[in-house]
């Protein structure tokens, strides 16, 4: 974890886990890169690391590599010798008056959806017990669980993929689309894409309009974007992407628009206005392969069939997370 | 003579202490009105709503949110109430505000970010109509005693000199 990234969790982590965690970055720890902090009041500390899944003992060492081992363990609150440290609320509180800038007033809107970006682009996933009028979230009080996600932004991961979806005849992108499973690295992929379409890395810089529903590509806060997307991208964060896409073509003249996720009722309509005004684009949706898909969206299944895409870019984790399987053109021909 | 003078110019220094006193009043009056209008429009969070507060209030009062705004980026406790505290504590109780003027900056302090928006508005409002009660109150005494002050101060040295003599 490089020392900006260090910086930025410490800062907002309660003083007893950051001295924990201090401790783990002294003693070396060899675990790899540092993913997540799960904090569960009256449950044990867990770090996510590269390398696997840890507890924290009240020493600030590492213990049990899989947590299934300790299970027996849990209610002794040890791990062998090692006593394990257990999150209290107090904990939580002094954690949420830290990411909020002692403000939750300011951070209502993010509390209700479930998860805040800080700095850095981090997102810290909250849940506790909600609280509803009528059938919308009004809001949530007694936040007991935390999930800090560090980010981890890939630069370079699309470099080899580029070429493969520009058509240099026409000097503009093929629409493209994403397909993956879940935690395989689309929107690492599409952040990356993004980035070299907006800087020109290997053909013209072209205007990017991004419409970042859930903050995870750009990571903006406070409206500036933490992730690196390009000199030559507008943003619009947390705005669902149809709304998104039309005030984008309103008011920011892309000429590529990348949106995470499609596959909602309405996407369709707003992908074919894009594609009418002149807009390539971007995009990524769930699945394993093209016919799961479809098969498993109606709504996506439109949108593929409606013949709007000319690339598909297939990923999945076989071989890590990020492995292109597949680049595929509009007839299901391989792209070489 | 020079006993006068001095008596004079112990008259013109308590006079001093309450218009400055006033002076403070109207700028922490300032402090809440800028707060409740940026928490309102907004919605930014403490810290940014105290930096923009810096940039439009004055004097001794500059000095205390720049206070409030260093210990709250170097997060100094898990409690902004106990930042607001402290920093009373250091910068306020020194300029010879009432125990009751001291009362309502404190207990604004108290209900620093820990009510949703709706609420921090609410009693902003409280804080600027307690505080304005005062300032106006301070602002009618001033009036009568800048006379008291010159006229008891002169016969207290006329006094003096008269013991003396």
């Amino acid at each position: 974890m490089n020392e900006r990234v260090y910086k930025e969790i410490i800062e907002i982590l309660p003083r007893k886990i950051r001295e924990l965690l201090k401790a783990i970055m002294i003693s070396n720890s060899n675990c790899g890169n540092l993913i997540e902090v799960r904090l569960r009041v009256n449950k044990p500390l867990i770090c996510i690391y590269e390398s696997g899944e840890y507890l924290i003992s009240e020493r600030g060492k590492n213990v049990g590599e899989k947590t299934n081992k300790v299970v027996n363990n849990v209610n002794n609150l040890g791990y062998g010798n090692e006593s394990l440290y257990i999150v209290k609320e107090s904990d939580i509180k002094e954690l949420l008056q830290y990411i909020s800038n002692y403000s939750i007033y300011a951070y209502e809107r993010e509390i209700r959806q479930g998860y805040l970006t800080i700095k850095g682009g981090h997102r810290i996933g909250v849940a506790g017990k909600v609280i509803t009028e009528g059938d919308r979230i009004k809001s949530m009080a007694y936040i007991t669980y935390v999930n800090i996600r560090i980010a981890h932004e890939i630069i370079g991961c699309s470099n080899n993929l580029i070429k493969k979806i520009y058509n240099e005849e026409k000097n503009r992108l093929y629409n493209t689309v994403i397909i993956s499973p879940p935690c395989c690295g689309k929107t690492t992929l599409l952040r990356d894409l993004v980035r070299n379409i907006s800087d020109g890395r290997y053909f013209k810089p072209l205007n990017v309009g991004l419409v970042d529903e859930r903050s995870e590509i750009a990571a903006c806060y406070k409206g500036v974007a933490q992730n690196n997307i390009g000199i030559r991208t507008d943003v619009l964060d947390c705005c669902d992407k149809v709304h998104g896409m039309y005030m984008l073509l309103r008011s920011m003249s892309p000429k590529v628009i990348a949106v995470d996720e499609i596959g909602g009722e309405n996407d369709l309509k707003a992908l074919r206005t894009c594609v009418s005004s002149g807009c390539d684009l971007i995009a990524t949706a769930h699945g394993e392969n093209i016919s799961e898909a479809k098969e498993k969206n109606r709504f996506l299944k439109e949108i593929l069939d409606s013949g709007i895409f000319d690339r598909y870019i297939i990923l999945n984790n076989k071989k890590g997370v990020g492995n292109i399987e597949t680049v595929l053109d509009i007839g299901g021909n391989i792209v070489v | 003579m020079v006993v006068i003078i001095a008596c004079y110019m112990l008259g013109e220094l308590f006079y001093e202490q309450l218009r400055k006193r006033l002076i403070n009043l109207k700028e922490l009056h300032k402090v809440g009105r800028v707060f409740k209008a940026n928490i309102r429009y907004t919605g930014e969070d403490i810290e940014e709503i105290m930096k923009n507060i810096y940039d439009r209030v004055g004097g001794e009062i500059k000095e205390f949110i720049g206070e409030i705004i260093t210990r709250i980026g170097i997060r100094e406790s898990n409690d902004v109430n106990d930042l607001w505290k402290i920093s009373v504590r250091e910068k306020l109780e020194s300029m010879f505000l009432s125990e009751d003027e001291l009362l309502i900056i404190n207990r604004f302090g108290d209900t620093l970010g820990i009510m949703d928006k709706e609420m921090q508005i609410e009693n902003t409002e409280l804080y600027l109509d307690e505080l304005q009660i005062k300032i106006d109150d301070l602002e009618k005494d001033l009036k009568q005693k800048k006379k008291l002050y010159k006229t008891l101060s002169i016969a207290t040295g006329i006094f003096i000199v008269l013991l003396i003599v």
